[in-house]
Formats: structure tokens, sequence, C-alpha cells
């Protein structure tokens, strides 16, 4: 996207892992995987994540800059449910089959 | 002046995705190789400049086709690389994830925890920015098999991002 010319910025909640892709300006956040913007109806909280995250552009000088969404979720993050319903399947095929679990880890993806 | 991620804040983000999740993230960030970061220079300030959001949340319109949630039972280990448009005026309700690995309550009760449109127009609104994009777009976010998305998908929505006078870009995985 880059070399077409867009400047682009993305919002993470895993950012360590988005920086390691090659994506040129990452905005962290400490936020729950699913809700990167902020809680359902808190309007104001997305508003000023969405601000922030776009001012990156502006603010990041150096390609693979990482910068710290100045944002606190209400409770620690690993108490947070962050999956309802059912697991994907892929975690099921793993469940049943758990010798696959290393190529799921090393990215030797069956064909 | 802009806030450092720090070390506990890796941590956090890591714990609260469970052991599994952070024994893959923690390869698959070790993996990646050292690459050459592209980079396109903001050119104009914000409030010039016109603005498409991209989500992984794997959201279709109503009455747009779903994505392949068939064909990701089948095979595991595959997902749908294909991606939908979302007009600038779609709001909650008016748009359906079929992502698996996901909890899809959270766009369903407010499409701008994923894909911020109603923020963005009231930004423009504003004048923060300059403009909302005619048009969004929506990937899934789990895909092993990267080649398609990157060759056909992301080619073809550049395209369109390029067509419509996109300016920047906000990427947001979920």
């Amino acid at each position: 996207m880059e070399a077409a010319g867009l400047a682009t910025v993305t919002l993470s909640t895993l950012p360590d892992f988005t920086r390691s892709t090659g994506a040129p300006r990452v905005a962290g956040i400490v936020y729950p995987m699913g809700q990167p913007l902020g809680a359902p109806g808190d309007s104001d909280g997305q508003r000023a994540v969405l601000k922030a995250a776009l001012r990156v552009l502006e603010e990041a000088r150096t390609p693979g800059e990482l910068v710290r969404m100045p944002f606190e979720w209400p409770e620690p993050l690993h108490k947070v449910k962050w999956k309802g319903g059912t697991p994907p399947p892929i975690a099921d095929h793993i469940k049943r089959r758990p010798w696959l679990f290393p190529r799921l880890v090393s990215g030797d993806i069956p064909e | 002046m802009t806030t450092p991620w720090t070390e506990a804040d890796r941590e956090a983000t890591l714990r609260a995705i469970g052991f599994a999740n952070r024994q893959i993230v923690t390869a698959w960030t070790a993996r990646e190789p050292a690459r050459e970061i592209p980079w396109t220079p903001l050119e104009k300030p914000l409030n010039a400049c016109r603005v498409a959001l991209v989500s992984t949340a794997a959201l279709a319109l109503n009455g747009d086709e779903p994505f392949d949630q068939e064909g990701e039972r089948r095979d595991p280990w595959w997902g749908d690389p294909s991606y939908r448009v979302l007009s600038r005026d779609t709001r909650t309700g008016d748009a359906v994830s079929y992502h698996m690995h996901i909890d899809t309550s959270v766009p369903e009760r407010d499409l701008d925890s994923v894909m911020p449109l109603a923020r963005l127009a009231e930004l423009e609104s504003e004048g923060f920015v300059g403009s909302s994009a005619p048009s969004h777009y929506s990937f899934m976010g789990y895909i092993l098999k990267e080649k398609e998305l990157l060759e056909r998908s992301a080619a073809a929505m550049i395209r369109q991002m390029r067509a419509e006078d996109v300016d920047v870009v906000l990427l947001v995985p979920v």
C-alpha cells in the first residue's frame, strides 16, 4: 500500500506482532483483542482512540515506529473474556490432532 | 510527545490472549524476516486527507455475499482470502461479521468498536480529517496462506483506493 502511494497506520492490540510483519506505522493499544477502538457504546472513547491512531501518521518519523496509545482499559486484559461462542475450526482440529500444533506454531501449514 | 510501548505493555497484551495463542504469536513474531519497511510520507495535513478504513473482522453488508465459513470448516487451515466493500454510511446493524475467531457480538452491538465509520464521519464534520472515503474494506483475519490475499485481494483494493483519491489508510486488525 505504501508502495502505491498510500500512507498507512495500523491500530493493533498485538503491536509487537504487527510491527514484525513490516507495518510502517503502528499504534499499539492495551485493549482486549476484538475491540481495538473501545467497548461497544463508548463513542467518546472510540473517537479519542481514532484521533490518536490517525495522529500517528503525522507523528511517526521512522519506518516501523510503534507508538503507545495513551488509554487504559478499566480492568486487567487477562480478566476480559474475549471470545464467546463456538471455538474456530482449527481449535477443534488441533485438539483432536495435537501433534499438528507445532506446524501451526512454526508456520509449516499443510497444503 | 508520543508515549513509548513498554515491555509491560507487551506482556499485558500477550498474557491476554491465553497460553496457546501466545505461543503461536510469539513464534510468528520471531519468525518474520527482517525486511525493508515500505514508507510513503504524509504529504499534507490530516485535515486535508481522505481516509479509508480496513478491518479484518470479515464484515459484509446485509445481502452481500457472506465470507466462506463452510470452506474453513472443511479445511481448518484455510481462510477466505476475499474482501468486501462497505460504503462510508455503513452503520451498526448494516453489516454482519463472518469471522469465526473473534467475538462477533462486539461488531453486532457496535460496529465502531472494530470499524469506526460513524466516528470517522464525526471527525470529517469537525474538520479533523479532510473526508471519509466513499468505500471502506473488510477482510477475514484468519489467513495462514497469504498468497491469494496479497496478489489478488489487496491489489484490487489498492486500485479502488487510488481511483477514489484516498490519501491515508487506517488498518484495524482484530
